[in-house]
């Protein structure tokens, strides 16, 4: 065995993961917060008025963070579940449950940011456009994802079907952007372009960077977090959880 | 005979013998045009079109989803599905054949109910021949993507809502195109760009996502 | 030449696994009897076999041709009549049998008078029957039973055993979960819950 299916193998690992995975969660949450808030702080306090915009351009410093990574979180649960589907590693489902929530959270962010930002910057909330109907859609699938695994009482069916629906959306959403894009720019031209006039400086990049690190590590501490509480959960009755409850209690003692 | 004339004619004969299964879609798709054309005050003007087409495409969507809400249930129920799936190699052509003749029972008498329904909303006759050709590729999304959601929901009982939430993001991209092509029509703008989208949506839903519903089918079975 | 080669299989319910590093090789003319308590996994074992759960641990093999499997749920549907049923269950096993034969099968299990009637309007043991019917009508030489005795009254029972006997003449086996046995001569038991 090389060394990527040796790591693979033990990546699938439950026991192994458990343990090997808290260490990661701390410094991940360090790293995320810290970056968040000096990235904040940069971006709010420390960078001059958007020329156009004024002082409410600053919400992208979290609306677009949130958007992107929304997005990747998607893809990543459809990854898994293709995963899970061909190969049943079970650490992959663990994954698409715990990634599930915080996607859908980052979704409905970036809708509501965007809102707000839109309000004052095009005089309306709500524009029909590529990007806001794409992701309101996958706010839509985030959800179906959510209730479909509620829905279902046989835990395997349901991380199975969930698996399949998560890939059938996947492919789905570049098509939406498309087609909207196609729909609306062509029929009904977008009175305002996003992003396209205001050439982005260096100066206000710069805490967008570092905010979006800070935002994609505590991501995945959150995700990593879940997923050790979800691995205990679906691997109750096993040796390995019996051992770690017992040195638990152990510790507490 | 192989497998996907053997899905066709017993979905076919399935359907024959429940012939409410495809007389309730027709009824809700005739009651809910009457209700907005009802409720228009003044009734819809003939300038309306943009109107008109809207209604009818989200219309028979919400139908075509109706109609598709039941595929395979009881086959489910009464074991016939543990056979397919014990039986059969690959499931891909009973699906494609069962897929087929599911359109053909519940979409075609939606699409014959068009004509009605155009005309109850005033579209211009000259509308007609695109909303209906667009109207064809969109009913053949929709029922795969409903026969889809069907498969996701089998043995969950009263799966009405959440057969929609699953579902209705799906439907979003050729709803867009389709309405698209004939808003362009009538602005006399190019719209065989969109036209070729949607029937391409359509061949690209005959060709993959039999893979995905028989994978469920396989998965309904996983307990 | 066994019919049937079971190799290591792991059977897993939810992800619990019930059997581990199950083996089992089927010769002509055998008959198992699975027997185990509630949960023990007798059905769910039935269903690996019969491919409907796929094994991903393990091999099954089958050398001969084919399997026929009648679960607890009959396979038939209800707004169709048992012949059409019938028809539909060849069909789907990719085999070609004569109308002549279906009959002979449904005369054998006095269901002649009840072909062309709708299998929703049959009673329950009736409905058995027919599911059992398939066993005959396929060519096919594992039987797979699961629980095949549930509703079935006493000359069901003699119809059952009988063909379970002139199929194993013939070189076939059968595996058959239950929880009250069929009392059959040379019979194999495998006590799930046995250590």
């Amino acid at each position: 065995m090389n060394w990527f299916t040796r790591t693979f193998h033990k990546m699938g690992s439950p026991p192994f993961f458990y343990r090997g995975a808290e260490i990661w969660v701390i410094w991940l949450y360090i790293i995320g917060l810290g970056a968040l808030m000096i990235g904040t702080v940069w971006g709010l306090g420390f960078t001059p008025a958007d020329r156009l915009q004024g002082d409410s351009f600053r919400i992208i410093y979290l609306h677009v963070p949130a958007a992107h990574l929304s997005q990747l979180i998607y893809l990543a649960i459809a990854v898994a579940g293709f995963v899970y589907l061909v190969w049943r590693m079970k650490m992959a489902d663990v994954f698409m449950m715990s990634a599930v929530w915080l996607g859908a959270w980052l979704t409905a962010f970036a809708l509501f940011s965007g809102i707000v930002w839109g309000i004052p910057t095009w005089g309306t909330g709500w524009v029909w456009d590529a990007r806001t109907t794409s992701v309101l859609v996958q706010l839509f699938l985030f959800l179906g994802l959510i209730v479909l695994r509620v829905a279902i009482p046989n835990s395997q069916r349901a991380a199975l079907a969930v698996a399949v629906l998560a890939i059938v959306g996947v492919i789905n959403i570049p098509i939406i952007k498309y087609s909207v894009d196609w729909f609306t720019t062509l029929h009904q031209p977008a009175s305002i372009q996003i992003g396209n006039p205001i050439g982005i400086d260096t100066s206000m990049l710069w805490p967008l960077l570092v905010n979006t690190i800070g935002l994609y590590a505590l991501a995945a501490g959150v995700i990593l977090y879940y997923m050790r509480i979800y691995v205990l959960r679906r691997e109750r009755g096993s040796e390995w959880v019996r051992e770690v409850v017992a040195n638990q209690r152990g510790d507490s003692a | 005979m192989n497998a996907f004339v053997i899905a066709f004619n017993r979905t076919l004969r399935l359907g024959w013998r429940h012939p409410l299964d495809s007389l309730n879609p027709m009824a809700f798709f005739i009651i809910v045009t009457s209700l907005i054309s009802l409720t228009i005050e003044g009734g819809p003007a003939a300038s309306e079109n943009a109107l008109a087409i809207a209604v009818l495409w989200v219309v028979l969507l919400l139908s075509t989803m109706m109609a598709s809400g039941s595929a395979f249930a009881q086959d489910f129920e009464d074991g016939t599905l543990e056979q397919m799936v014990s039986q059969q190699q690959s499931l891909y052509a009973t699906v494609q054949g069962s897929v087929a003749a599911r359109w053909f029972i519940s979409s075609f008498p939606l699409l014959a109910l068009v004509p009605l329904g155009a005309w109850m909303l005033n579209l211009d006759l000259q509308l007609w021949g695109i909303l209906f050709l667009s109207l064809i590729a969109g009913s053949v999304v929709f029922t795969f993507f409903g026969v889809l959601g069907a498969t996701l929901t089998l043995g969950i009982g009263r799966n009405g809502v959440l057969l929609a939430l699953l579902v209705l993001p799906l439907y979003v991209p050729v709803l867009l195109l389709g309405v698209g092509a004939c808003q362009r029509y009538t602005s006399e703008e190019s719209f065989e760009f969109a036209l070729i989208g949607i029937f391409a949506i359509a061949t690209a839903a005959i060709t993959f996502l039999p893979f995905a519903i028989a994978a469920l089918l396989r998965v309904s079975q996983e307990y | 030449m066994p019919l049937l080669t079971v190799s290591a299989l792991l059977v897993e319910a939810s992800e619990r696994p019930l059997l581990v590093d199950f083996s089992l090789d089927v010769e002509p003319g055998m008959l198992i009897e699975i027997t185990g308590l509630n949960g023990a996994g007798k059905t769910t074992l039935l269903r690996y076999l019969a491919g409907i759960r796929r094994a991903y641990q393990g091999t099954i093999d089958y050398h001969g041709h084919g399997f026929a499997y009648v679960g607890q749920k009959p396979g038939l549907n209800a707004s169709f009549t048992v012949m059409e049923n019938l028809k539909w269950i060849t069909q789907n096993a990719h085999q070609r049998v004569a109308e002549a034969d279906l009959n002979d099968v449904l005369a054998d299990l006095g269901m002649k008078s009840r072909r062309n009637t709708p299998v929703g309007s049959l009673s329950a043991g009736q409905v058995r029957r027919c599911g059992l019917a398939c066993l005959r009508v396929l060519d096919a030489e594992m039987w797979l039973l699961d629980e095949p005795l549930t509703s079935l009254d006493a000359s069901a029972v003699d119809w059952l055993k009988e063909s379970l006997s002139t199929h194993r003449g013939r070189g076939g086996a059968a595996i058959v979960a239950t929880h009250s046995t069929l009392n059959l001569p040379d019979t194999r038991f495998i006590d799930l819950n046995a250590p």
